[in-house]
């Protein structure tokens, strides 16, 4: 005991000495904790880092004496240095990602299999649960009997002094949760994952690491050419999908530039502006930033301006926007000389704004910047002028009146007019940049050229008129001119393809509307006119329509056997042969006939058109009972019905013929042949075929009117198990069409 | 003697006696179809009337189970006996039921506060109940002895659990609150904890079919997927409102579908979780829960616009709509395992 107390002593007079000498050093150490308790998480304040090290170098140092020693010194010492940093792990929120991101993968996978079995039990006529089946096979009664043995009295004695233990192998079997082999796999297949982890993280850590700006473009732009392949690709496979995406697409852009993104607001944008004072290519960065905005603010497709472009053809020329120096929105380009224009600060801004001051004062000055870009105007607009003129020209050669010469003139006089209108739109900007030009050449220019025109004109019409006088006189006159028209017909609609709409006023007669097709001598006379025409009416509309907004519709025809009812009703238009019974007599108690009657007339007032009266009673005048609007105001605002159009059943007798469509009938109908049959007579016949047990045999009947969920009652079902995936009839289930289906909902 | 022969009809007997007493009476059709030219409009009128008896005599409400003193907060099916039902209740009480007799066998207060969640075991010996009270204890489904009605094991957690789902083979169990923690009978502690974001979670369910998935929802309007294995959390899908409760399909093992705060319910297909397969429209309020049916094809919903609606997996609209007079605020339904009655606990 004494030993023991003494041995105690001396270890805790040994602790204070070493703590004693410990404290000398000055550095504090965190020591290794006492006490530690199991759990399944470890903090970082648990970690230390130990001092008493076995220093190596202090090892090496007393190997020095002979040369054999320093050699194991050396040895030692290299070893040590050959030991790798192991790298810095990712951070924890991307190592989470690309955790998750695998897991996911995997899971999917897996999941997969199951296709098969839900797609059969899908498309199956009839499931039958619970849908573990016990075997109901009988056991022969040979084998059923072999089990059961009969014991004589002593062994029955014998089991009584030692029961039978065979159910603790069993057990002692069971206890094991995995194989051996199966623990082997799990291994492989956790390893495996890691692996798979370790992987991405690696690569998402260098891909995190590069900087390169190329790298990063190339990448952005690889990505986008991927997009834009998918997208093609979609288009062709699935065009309504690739709609959905376009306007997903249209829903990002839009709520982008609802957003104040790539604005000069932001903060980034703010701090760059500061520096963009000193700084040129921070100013090439705004104006690139700038430009996606404007990129994205612009609208897609200016609608209005078409509506406009109907009435007189002539784009009037930006001039004021885009030359403006002092809006950064309307640049065209951010070029680098634009630059400049977009940044005045200080002196710049006060230079510029006295140099508007300046021409604000000077109204001569304003007026020759005027003239100069009139001229520049005119000058286009002079280019679009002769090409229509062109036009004309052809109009005039076609149609031989000599009222088209004066028709021509006014048109051109309207057109004059159009460019005068034109140099007032261009006057009233100011902030036009001088364009040096010489206003009295263009003048000259401009008189020259509409004088030669006129002469061409001229000329060309007499040639014309002169040349079909001879043909009138040598040939007889409707005939021939029957026979050339096709070839003229062409020629016109080549060229009234282009910007032609004063066309309608240049005949004065009127058409003649006939709905019979044969053409009496007259209308073939007119013809030329009305095929001058022609071209023109569907062409005028046309433009009208915005070319990307209709909606490309498939006619459906479905190859069905129900007679068309159009064909019913033309069979109606013949002698129907009805047995002659009085149906008066047959029916003598029910008023069939007269209801009949009623229907009809129902039916007739349903669909006759009345009067509308739009007239507001006391507007104007006095109203109330017993007023009577004047009758100025009903001839007015009442609108007259149409006149009646004649029923197909009118004169009939007993029938009724719905000539329209009701259109509450459509939401009954069936648009597209559903899931299992593949075309319109397969279903047709399914519909029609009876399932009563009148008129079916009854095994049939009891065949067809099956549910698709056959349930025992009182049984529970169980979920869906593994070995399902095993009953071939699942594994043979490969009906890829419907797993397809399966796959892409 | 002369013989006079006299005419008779002579039938095969087996064409008009039937074999057994048993059997029905045999009846001779001729299903020639030019004997029976209305046979559509027969038919047409039949299966109308058909139609229309079975509306005029469907009563789906059968009864109900009367004895808690608050509302009902949450309902466990016994995985393999039928007549058996727990129901928890917001004063902390829980009942178990016998359907067939429709008669309270057990009643005990289990926690203080309401009773979150409750779930049976898959053998069904023990069922786990969870509460307000930071508490998740295990109880005997059958009671044999007076030490029986005492809790066989009591777990604390740090925070409160809203929700317990149970393993279909292995013994662990999964609860939510703060975390998704997976648990296992024998210890104290979880095994697992998942962590995703910061928001608390209030519900979770197994996968029963791909029995290593669980999905949970939670309070940041989102869905989280998780792997009970190595993997842990998988996948969030982040909704416009919340999610109130999910159910995974017992016969299709990628299929879920999730009662929404909208009025919608949502299914998904656990591969594309960019969009749901299909979107079940109807309910006028609030969907609060939802339990699939044991085949797979339908599932119940309860919402708070005091109706149940069973829709189609399939299809976007339901294909039927319960309601009675004296219904509340539908808190939890259950479709029963013999794919035949219709379980919900209701608000007081």
């Amino acid at each position: 005991m004494e030993d023991i107390e003494d041995d105690e002593f001396v270890a805790s007079e040994h602790d204070l000495l070493v703590s004693t000498v410990s404290k000398l050093d000055k550095t504090q150490h965190i020591r290794e904790p006492t006490r530690n308790e199991p759990t399944n998480r470890n903090t970082e304040f648990n970690l230390f880092k130990r001092s008493n090290k076995l220093d190596l170098k202090s090892v090496v140092k007393v190997l020095e004496d002979t040369s054999h020693h320093v050699k194991i010194a050396k040895k030692i010492l290299k070893s040590q240095n050959a030991s790798t940093v192991l790298p810095k792990p990712l951070e924890k929120p991307v190592a989470d990602r690309i955790k998750r991101a695998t897991g996911y993968d995997e899971n999917k996978k897996k999941i997969g299999r199951w296709d098969p079995v839900v797609a059969r039990s899908r498309t199956v006529d009839y499931v039958s649960f619970p849908l573990k089946h016990t075997s109901t096979k009988l056991v022969p009664t040979k084998e059923f009997l072999s089990k059961f043995k009969l014991k004589s009295p002593l062994e029955k004695e014998l089991d009584e002094i030692e029961p039978q233990v065979i159910e603790e192998e069993e057990e002692d079997n069971q206890i094991y949760p995995m194989s051996y082999e199966e623990m082997v796999e799990h291994r492989q297949h956790l390893a495996k994952l890691r692996a798979q982890q370790s992987y991405n993280a690696a690569k998402a850590k260098r891909q995190s690491k590069i900087k390169s700006k190329k790298y990063h473009r190339i990448l952005k732009k690889e990505k986008l050419k991927q997009q834009l392949k998918e997208f093609e690709e979609l288009q062709k496979k699935d065009p309504e999908q690739a709609l959905q995406k376009l306007e997903a697409l249209e829903k990002a852009r839009a709520l982008e530039r609802h957003t104040l993104r790539h604005k000069s607001t932001g903060k980034w944008a703010k701090n760059k502006l500061i520096r963009a004072k000193y700084d040129k290519d921070v100013r090439q960065q705004i104006a690139d930033q700038l430009a996606v905005s404007r990129s994205l603010t612009h609208k897609v497709q200016d609608n209005e301006s078409s509506d406009d472009e109907v009435d007189n053809n002539i784009v009037i020329p930006d001039v004021t926007l885009s030359q403006d120096p002092k809006n950064p929105w309307m640049l065209q380009r951010a070029d680098k000389s634009n630059i400049d224009a977009e940044f005045d600060f200080g002196y710049k801004k006060y230079l510029n704004h006295k140099m508007y001051k300046r021409q604000d004062n000077n109204s001569d000055s304003e007026s020759e910047n005027n003239q100069s870009t009139e001229m520049n105007i005119l000058k286009e607009s002079i280019s679009r002028i002769t090409h229509i003129e062109h036009a004309n020209d052809e109009i005039v050669k076609d149609v031989v009146k000599p009222t088209s010469y004066k028709t021509l003139k006014k048109q051109r006089n309207k057109l004059y007019d159009k460019k005068t209108s034109l140099s007032v739109v261009a006057t009233s900007s100011w902030k036009v940049e001088p364009i040096v030009q010489n206003s009295g050449e263009v003048n000259i220019n401009l008189s020259a050229a509409f004088d030669s025109l006129e002469d061409e004109v001229a000329v060309k019409v007499e040639q014309k008129l002169k040349r079909l006088r001879a043909e009138f006189e040598n040939s007889n006159p409707s005939a021939k001119k029957t026979n050339e028209d096709p070839q003229k017909e062409t020629d016109n609609i080549e060229y009234l393809k282009f910007k032609n709409k004063k066309t309608t006023p240049i005949i004065d007669e009127a058409l003649i509307e006939t709905n019979n097709l044969s053409t009496s001598e007259d209308v073939n006379v007119l013809k030329p006119a009305c095929t001058l025409l022609e071209p023109t009416v569907p062409q005028n509309t046309s433009s009208d329509i915005d070319p990307t907004r209709f909606i490309e519709v498939k006619p459906k025809y479905l190859n069905s056997a129900i007679p068309n009812i159009d064909n019913e009703n033309d069979d109606l238009d013949d002698e129907q042969v009805v047995p002659k019974v009085n149906i008066e007599e047959v029916f003598e108690e029910d008023d069939v006939v007269d209801s009949f009657r009623q229907e009809k007339e129902d039916e007739i007032n349903k669909d006759k058109p009345s009067d509308i009266d739009l007239s507001l009673p006391g507007w104007g005048s006095w109203g109330g009972k017993g007023v009577k609007a004047p009758k100025r105001k009903r001839n007015r605002f009442i609108l007259k019905a149409p006149p009646k159009i004649p029923r197909r059943d009118e004169h009939k007798g007993e029938i009724i013929i719905n000539e329209y469509k009701d259109p509450k009938l459509a939401s009954h109908k069936v648009t597209n042949v559903p899931f299992p049959f593949a075309s319109v007579k397969e279903y047709e016949a399914s519909i029609r075929t009876p399932i009563g047990n009148t008129f079916i045999p009854e095994k049939a009947h009891k065949k067809l009117i099956r549910p698709s969920i056959i349930t025992k009652a009182g049984t529970i079902i169980e979920p869906m198990d593994e070995e399902e995936l095993l009953v071939p009839k699942n594994r043979n289930f490969k009906n890829d069409n419907v797993i397809k289906l399966l796959a892409k909902k | 003697m002369s013989n006079i022969k006299i005419k008779v009809i002579s039938r095969n007997p087996e064409d008009y006696l039937r074999a057994t007493k048993r059997d029905i009476h045999k009846l001779p059709r001729n299903y020639d179809p030019s004997l029976h030219p209305l046979e559509a409009p027969r038919e047409y009128v039949r299966a109308l009337n058909a139609v229309k008896l079975e509306r005029v005599f469907a009563k789906p409400f059968i009864g109900n189970l009367d004895g808690h003193r608050d509302g009902v907060s949450s309902l466990a099916k016994h995985p393999s006996r039928l007549a058996v039902l727990a129901s928890g209740a917001f004063d902390g009480e829980i009942r178990i039921w016998d359907l067939a007799v429709r008669k309270c066998t057990r009643n005990f207060v289990a926690h203080e506060g309401w009773v979150r969640s409750l779930c049976y075991t898959p053998k069904g010996d023990t069922f786990t109940s969870v509460g307000d009270d930071k508490t998740i204890k295990s109880w005997k489904a059958e009671v044999e002895s007076p030490d029986d009605e005492e809790p066989i094991n009591t777990l604390l957690s740090m925070s409160v659990v809203t929700g317990v789902t149970h393993h279909r083979i292995k013994p662990i169990f999964a609860t939510c609150g703060e975390h998704c923690q997976l648990w296992e009978n024998t210890r104290n502690e979880p095994v697992k904890v998942f962590k995703w974001g910061v928001d608390s979670l209030h519900h979770v369910s197994f996968n029963q079919v791909e029995d290593n998935l669980l999905a949970s929802c939670a309070s940041d309007r989102s869905i989280i997927l998780y792997d009970c294995r190595e993997s842990g959390p998988l996948r969030k899908v982040v909704m416009e409102l919340r999610p109130n409760a999910l159910a995974w399909n017992p016969m299709e093992a990628f299929i879920f579908t999730v009662a929404n705060e909208d009025y919608n319910l949502y299914t998904f297909d656990v591969r594309k979780l960019n969009h749901p397969v299909n979107i079940h429209q109807d309910h006028t309020s609030a969907v609060i829960d939802v339990d699939y049916a044991p085949t797979g094809r339908e599932f119940v919903s309860g919402s708070y616009d005091k109706t149940v609606r069973i829709f189609e997996t399939l299809k976007g609209h339901s294909r039927d709509v319960y309601h009675t007079k004296r219904m509340q605020r539908l808190t939890c339904v259950k479709w029963s395992l013999d794919n035949k009655y219709i379980l919900s606990g209701l608000m007081k």
